[in-house]
């Protein structure tokens, strides 16, 4: 029996009045001591109305991607959430600042707070992103053939003639589109909301969202469209046989079978996925600031991909991964896809369904003729096949394309063509494959490579890490095996941290990583698959500019343009006698701006003499902070 | 006892519905978050010292809480005295990664951090200097027990959150230590005389 348990007490035994009345009067002495503890540290006890505001918009902007987009309902929570305004007055943390004179350094901000947008800002469109026109730098393992501009219009006239020529000599119709079934899905027509159900027909301009949990198919032609959960899918046009959709989100497993002629055309953002062959696996994942990565697997031969100076094929087997920032693509890199990422459930059940339809199943043929576990066929929209790879994948919902349509081409020609099954040879002694039981996802944040799982709920439980290699191999052990290291700043050992950094990685290097969950004995009890995620270096803020008023110091820089995933906030640090202050070196911290936009703060008092600026944009996971971004130091001398 | 309670509560039954709403109402978690905001960032300042710090963790707190609202199997019991806990745990958290550059006082001695930081400002605020030394010479559990009910101003429920106990238990170690207290201050006055 534990000392403290209250069992101990002789219930019966009532309370010497005396020391009763003592025990309260000593109460109710600390009671007042408590309260003047509290009042006398009740500028620092209270969260600045700036900084209590941006977190809130932070926290709804996270809320604004997850799953009240969900519900019509939930969408209008947001909403209203979002036409907030951030009224000072009718917040207790509001209540309780201190009056606009003294609520240094942040008073000119402060004043703002109820004019700024910020409320309006808060579940960003994700059809309004503006995107601008790629530019194309070569990466390792390029195979990308730059077009010249005037090249690419000339021939966009060509194929826009000759698909109107052939469209007067024959016109076979829009292919059938119905919805097939499917969960936790909504069809988006004409702006109006409903329920997916199952058997309405499709027709262009719709579109399909599928909760996180979710799953959908889509019949089109004589192939179908597999959504898993978090993905959003429009139909762009059903036209001459053709198929043109925008992927806005998440993993889609495209299985095209259309008429001779037909084309089957797949937008994510300013890329153009064209079908030459008869299946694809494309996902698309987006982070808030505008960052945005699309992968494809090629299962059944080849898909060419397009955007403004940029054309490159994708041949069976091979993964394609572009990473744009802004619209711009940065990369294009093309490489064989890992064994690892074809243990995956979500390409066994498609397998599976491909094969209940007869389709040939190209690289997954021989996956499929392994004894592995298939949860279930997605050729009927199970969520339960694909909901943890699907919303590794999924991220926040992608901005819509804003760019013009690519010019058609008279001579694509997808074929449909059901064919034999392939033979199934089952060995005699099945071993099931181990399927991956985390979340991964990977953000190549300026300075360090965000990482991000989801919780591991079940098993037994010690703590989760991370292991990086510059090769796709990465065991699931540790110490870690084949040349992975420990990047030494994934460990969290909380179920519910799930968010680690690695500022550690080659920059422009093509790095590798799982996720592991360990136990008391420091075996694996969950992994996710290996991902991988070219990091980048810390990002320029420019010059600082420093200057002097009697109201205080006033700073100016520019803001940061990374994705806001990769922001938290900016740090105005100060140092009398380091040459490269740091906030994360624990040097003197003047303000912390938290707005990703803010570029100039005013009116910050500092003791006189010379010391060493700089403005560090930072980001905060789980296991701890890194630098994103930085301006250069400035050095200023601040007059009594 | 008979002593006063601690300050504005959400109702109960509001509470719960707003939690329950959260799930889907961005506005539920928001008017959660407005309540909570200062009463959970003045309770990590008063343990860490430093505005930035308490800024970074009370943002991890409510993180934390707009993740767990979300889920199915969120148990929707006492919210706030839940995000008392992840409060905690995050203050915790920060202590053992900070534990390599412990600030030092103006005297060279390491500055106390966690509820420690936060007993320490009950005990200056005590007026009386009998009462004063006598809870510097309480244990660090009833020091912790009398920080959380009289410097935080939690209720039983919250504070035995933070404990990792039951609001019973709580109470029996919120009566022990003021009879601790007591026995503390008697022999002060006896060496006193």
């Amino acid at each position: 029996m534990r000392p403290d348990d209250p069992i101990r007490l002789d219930r019966r035994r009532r309370e010497d009045p005396a020391i009763k009345a003592a025990l309260d009067a000593l109460a109710a002495e600390l009671q007042t001591a408590g309260r003047d503890a509290r009042a006398n540290a009740a500028e620092p006890e209270r969260p600045l109305v700036t900084w209590a505001a941006a977190l809130r918009d932070r926290l709804i902007a996270a809320a604004g991607t997850k799953p009240w987009q969900a519900s019509a309902d939930g969408l209008a929570g947001a909403k209203a959430w979002a036409m907030q305004a951030p009224d000072a007055s009718t917040k207790p943390w509001a209540l309780d600042a201190p009056p606009q004179a003294s609520l240094k350094p942040w008073s000119a901000e402060a004043l703002s707070a109820s004019t700024k947008p910020w409320a309006v800002e808060a579940p960003t469109s994700a059809s309004t992103k503006p995107w601008v026109l790629p530019f194309l730098a070569r990466a390792e393992r390029l195979s990308v053939r730059p077009m010249p501009l005037a090249g690419l219009a000339m021939a966009a006239v060509l194929v826009m003639v000759a698909v109107v020529g052939l469209a007067a000599i024959r016109s076979p119709g829009a292919p059938p589109a119905v919805a097939g079934v499917s969960v936790d899905a909504w069809l988006v027509r004409d702006g109006i909301r409903s329920s997916l159900a199952d058997g309405i027909a499709l027709h262009a301009g719709d579109a399909i969202d599928v909760g996180a949990a979710g799953g959908a198919t889509l019949h089109l032609g004589d192939g179908e469209a597999r959504l898993a959960g978090g993905a959003s899918l429009r139909i762009t046009a059903l036209a001459d046989g053709s198929v043109t959709l925008e992927q806005l989100a998440g993993r889609v497993y495209h299985r095209v079978a259309l008429p001779e002629g037909g084309r089957y055309v797949v937008a994510t953002g300013p890329l153009r996925w064209v079908a030459e062959g008869t299946a694809f696996d494309l996902r698309r994942s987006t982070t808030s600031g505008g960052g945005e990565q699309a992968e494809l697997l090629a299962v059944e031969h080849a898909v060419t991909v397009r955007g403004d100076d940029l054309s490159a094929r994708v041949a069976q087997g091979k993964l394609a991964v572009v990473t744009l920032t802004e619209g711009a693509a940065e990369a294009l890199d093309i490489a064989p896809v890992p064994p690892e990422l074809l243990d995956d459930p979500w390409l066994w059940a498609n397998a599976d369904a491909d094969h209940q339809l007869d389709f040939e199943l190209g690289i997954l043929a021989t996956r499929r003729g392994e004894p592995t576990p298939i949860p279930t066929a997605v050729g009927t929209a199970t969520p339960g096949a694909t909901p943890a790879e699907a919303a590794e994948a999924a991220g926040t919902p992608a901005p819509a394309a804003a760019t013009p349509a690519p010019k058609p081409r008279a001579t694509a020609r997808p074929t449909a063509k059901p064919t034999a099954k392939p033979t199934q040879a089952p060995t005699s002694a099945p071993t099931a494959v181990p399927t991956p039981t985390m979340t991964l996802d990977l953000t190549a944040c300026h300075g360090a490579v965000l990482i991000e799982w989801e919780e591991v709920k079940k098993g037994s439980f010690d703590h989760y890490l991370t292991l990086r290699n510059t090769d796709s191999s990465i065991p699931k052990a540790y110490p870690p095996k084949n040349g992975a290291v420990d990047p030494g700043t994934t460990y969290a050992n909380d179920r519910d941290q799930l968010s680690a950094f690695d500022a550690g990685a080659d920059a422009g290097t093509r790095t590798y990583y799982r996720a592991m969950t360990f136990d008391d004995d420091d075996e694996v009890t969950a992994w996710s698959s290996v991902k991988s995620v070219v990091p980048k270096d810390h990002a320029d803020l420019g010059p600082l500019d420093v200057s002097g008023t009697a109201l205080g110091l006033s700073f100016s820089w520019s803001s940061y343009g990374g994705p806001g995933k990769c922001f938290d906030y900016y740090k105005i640090v100060s140092s009398p006698d380091h040459a490269n202050p740091s906030y994360l070196d624990g040097d003197q911290v003047l303000a912390a701006p938290g707005s990703q936009g803010d570029s100039s703060a005013a009116g910050l008092v500092h003791l006189p003499g010379t010391y060493h600026f700089i403005v560090e944009a930072i980001k905060r996971t789980d296991t701890g902070k890194f630098l994103v971004a930085h301006t250069e130091v400035e050095t200023f001398t601040v007059l009594p | 006892m008979t002593h006063e309670q601690p300050g504005s509560r959400l109702d109960r039954d509001h509470e719960r519905a707003l939690v329950a709403r959260a799930r889907a109402d961005a506005a539920a978690f928001g008017e959660l978050y407005d309540f909570y905001l200062p009463r959970i960032h003045g309770f990590i300042v008063r343990r860490v010292g430093d505005r930035a710090v308490a800024e970074d963790l009370t943002a991890v707190t409510f993180e934390r809480a707009l993740n767990a609202v979300r889920r199915d199997d969120f148990r929707n019991d006492a919210f706030g005295a839940w995000l008392f806990r992840v409060a905690s745990n995050a203050i915790v958290d920060h202590v053992r990664g900070a534990s390599r550059t412990i600030p030092l006082a103006a005297d060279g001695e390491p500055e106390p951090i966690g509820d420690e930081r936060a007993a320490r400002q009950l005990e200056a605020a005590v007026e009386r200097d009998q009462l004063r030394r006598a809870m510097s010479r309480l244990s660090e559990q009833h020091r912790r027990a009398l920080a959380l009910r009289f410097v935080d101003d939690l209720d039983a429920e919250e504070a035995a959150a933070v404990m990792g106990c039951s609001r019973a238990t709580f109470a029996v170690r919120l009566h022990r230590a003021l009879n601790a207290m007591r026995g503390a201050l008697a022999e002060e006055a006896t060496d006193a005389a």
